[in-house]
């Protein structure tokens, strides 16, 4: 029986010995990992946005087109006040139409830094959904944890750019989707300023990406806003035109 | 003989015109300080007190507790209402003289290309000019009439966002439930309040239009009330609060100035600081005048010995130092105080330009409506201060000369012979 318990536990510790390690990825393989999931061409979505505000819950939906990170259009549908105000991203300039003045506001600099339409994303957070990380931070894999039951990879990342509004990120990455399921967002000062969780993944397109997030802007410090993405296509064929002042402009 | 020695003491106080003229120049300078001090401390704080009341707390406030608390954040949903029923309620008391509805809330103001954080404050004309009385400040253009879409602008927001008397200026803001909603406006005028914080932050808009942006039915953030007898204003926030209790939401205030947070403890607290330096004052003129008087007696032993040798008891010597001492402080407290009141008159009438003595950035920086900032301040000058300051002099004089009075009068004529000038 002895030699039987000694067989069996030397032939596991050969066979733990012997084991090809699993090759743990370079922080830069991580980041091209998650913007490969993350990054799109164009895309297509249908979002609501739930805002817990002191203790009020509201709802807001819109439909959002988007090319790259560079455009970007976001109409809302409801409620009946938001209803008809759209945000036009083109650069760096972000230009709201507002159907209650029947006026357009163009927005630039820190102002893209404002909580958009009251919830905790800000206008940058909504508009530039498909930014890519590897080319605008460094990064380091600081520990491996497991965040929810799933392991993760913590990555610290450093903005290469100096006026970076989330200098610093700390990413927990599904250590099997590369994908963020949570982050923490820093101001250059080491400010915690935002935190974001992803609360559901879906694959969708050969890609997994998330549907249910909640952002908590700490700076106000009594809200949250969980984004729902009700419908997303990525990929497909948004006409030009959906990114101009007409298009903002249109009744 | 008491009155061959006040005569004598009379006659003392002609015989050194220059000794008598310097001590007369101490107390003089000493009482036109202590007119002008305290007058310019009155002043100050009750040019601190006129604004307080007229910009936050009126005579009587009402506004929610909540609100109160997170005024800072200006929170969107705590507010006083039903506005009709509240209104309804205060229409018969005859001591409401007048009555001002208000709503705040910080918006995005927008211009061309320029956009600037700022504080709407939605007010009706005609209530406003009662209590915040801005239509005095309006610098350029015109105060907004009641219904249009116009609103004043701070000095310093305007030229922020590089706007002119007729142009237009789109305020966003997001309403109570967090839907964002923008409106139109038309610059009627810019004011210049000298109140740096809302000179650099604030629009007045139309109540009915800052309703509309904020989404208020019967509702606003606060309402200020004047009242006929200002010093009432406990009892009548008493009568309100019966008045309206059945009638408004819960949680509402009614809050006589006297409990505003900042008359309750900043005013007290800067009363005391001014206290303070008044007393500084009040010290250094009395140790100014007991010095003078203390010399004035002192250098005269050889003189004390001479009249003792000739058979003044030290009872007269005694009464003598101090008639002569009345003599000079009455008269010497009287000019000085006539003095300091004709320049304090003066003052009052012309005012003292402060703004000489801050920086800029200084009065920038200074977050309440203390409106001696930014303009001339004005000294309150009483008949109390006057007479309270003519008998500090007296007292202060004849107090000087006690020690030396009682020194000289146990002195022997040879030992005042002897004396040097030493205590």
């Amino acid at each position: 029986m002895k030699k039987i318990i000694f067989i069996m536990l030397s032939g596991l510790l050969v066979s733990l010995v012997a084991a090809p390690q699993e090759k743990v990825p370079t922080p830069v393989e991580i980041m091209d990992r998650i913007d490969k999931n993350m990054v799109f061409d164009t895309a297509y979505s249908e979002i609501e946005m739930i805002l817990t505000i002191s203790g009020r819950t509201l709802s807001k939906t819109m439909t959002s087109y988007s090319q790259g990170n560079e455009k970007s259009f976001i109409e809302f549908l409801s409620p009946a006040r938001d209803k008809g105000t759209k945000i036009l991203k083109t650069a760096d300039i972000i230009q709201i139409y507002y159907p209650s003045a029947e006026r357009v506001m163009r927005l630039s600099g820190h102002m893209l830094r404002q909580s958009m339409m009251g919830s905790d994303f800000s206008f940058e957070d909504m508009t530039e959904r498909s930014k890519k990380l590897r080319e605008e931070y460094s990064a380091v894999l600081a520990a491996e944890v497991v965040l929810g039951g799933r392991p993760c990879f913590v990555l610290v990342l450093t903005s290469r750019i100096e006026k970076q509004t989330y200098y610093t990120r700390k990413i927990w990455v599904d250590k099997e989707r590369y994908l963020g399921l949570k982050e923490e967002l820093y101001s250059k000062s080491g400010k915690l300023l935002k935190v974001l969780t992803v609360n559901e993944v879906e694959s969708i397109a050969e890609r997994y990406y998330p549907v249910k997030i909640t952002m908590e802007d700490k700076l106000r410090n009594t809200s949250k806003t969980e984004m729902i993405v009700r419908k997303i296509d990525f990929d497909i064929t948004i006409p030009e035109a959906m990114f101009s002042e007409r298009q903002l402009l249109k009744k | 003989m008491i009155y061959n020695i006040m005569k004598f003491a009379w006659r003392n106080i002609h015989r050194n015109k220059r000794r008598t003229g310097l001590t007369l120049l101490a107390i003089i300078i000493g009482m036109v300080s202590l007119v002008f001090g305290k007058s310019l401390i009155s002043g100050i704080l009750q040019s601190m007190k006129e604004p307080i009341i007229r910009m936050q707390s009126g005579h009587i406030r009402l506004v929610h507790k909540e609100y109160l608390r997170l005024e800072r954040v200006l929170p969107k949903d705590q507010l006083v209402a039903p506005l009709g029923a509240i209104e309804t309620g205060l229409q018969d008391m005859a001591e409401i003289e007048s009555l001002t509805r208000m709503i705040k809330f910080r918006a995005l103001a927008a211009h061309g290309e320029q956009n600037e954080a700022c504080l709407a404050i939605g007010v009706i004309p005609a209530e406003v000019k009662h209590t915040m009385e801005i239509d005095r400040y309006v610098k350029e253009g015109t105060f907004f009439s009641a219904d249009g879409p116009g609103l004043i602008i701070g000095s310093k927001l305007a030229k922020k966002l590089q706007v002119a008397v007729g142009d237009e200026l789109l305020l966003v803001t997001t309403d109570i439930n967090y839907s964002t909603y923008a409106l139109p406006f038309r610059v009627a005028g810019i004011f210049e309040l000298g109140y740096s914080y809302l000179d650099k932050n604030a629009v007045f808009i139309n109540f009915a239009k800052a309703a509309e942006m904020m989404d208020y039915r019967d509702a606003c953030q606060e309402i200020l009330l004047m009242i006929k007898h200002p010093e009432r204003a406990p009892e009548v926030a008493d009568e309100i609060r019966t008045k309206i209790t059945a009638k408004a939401a819960p949680g509402i205030l009614v809050i006589p100035w006297q409990e505003n947070d900042i008359m309750k403890n900043t005013m007290p607290l800067m009363s005391k600081i001014y206290d303070g330096i008044f007393t500084m004052l009040m010290f250094i003129v009395g140790l100014v005048i007991l010095n003078t008087m203390l010399m004035t007696v002192m250098e005269r032993y050889h003189e004390i010995g001479i009249i003792k040798a000739l058979g003044f008891k030290n009872r007269d010597v005694v009464a003598m130092i101090f008639a002569e001492a009345f003599y000079i402080g009455i008269i010497g407290s009287l000019l000085g105080g006539g003095l300091g009141a004709a320049l304090t008159a003066m003052a009052e009438r012309t005012g003292i330009d402060m703004t000489k003595t801050l920086s800029e950035s200084i009065l920038d920086n200074i977050d309440l409506p203390l409106s001696f900032f930014g303009k001339p301040l004005y000294p309150d000058l009483t008949l109390s201060i006057v007479i309270a300051s003519v008998l500090f002099g007296i007292v202060t004089t004849l107090a000087a000369v006690i020690y030396p009075a009682l020194k000289s009068a146990r002195m022997s004529p040879v030992e005042a012979f002897r004396s040097e000038l030493k205590i």
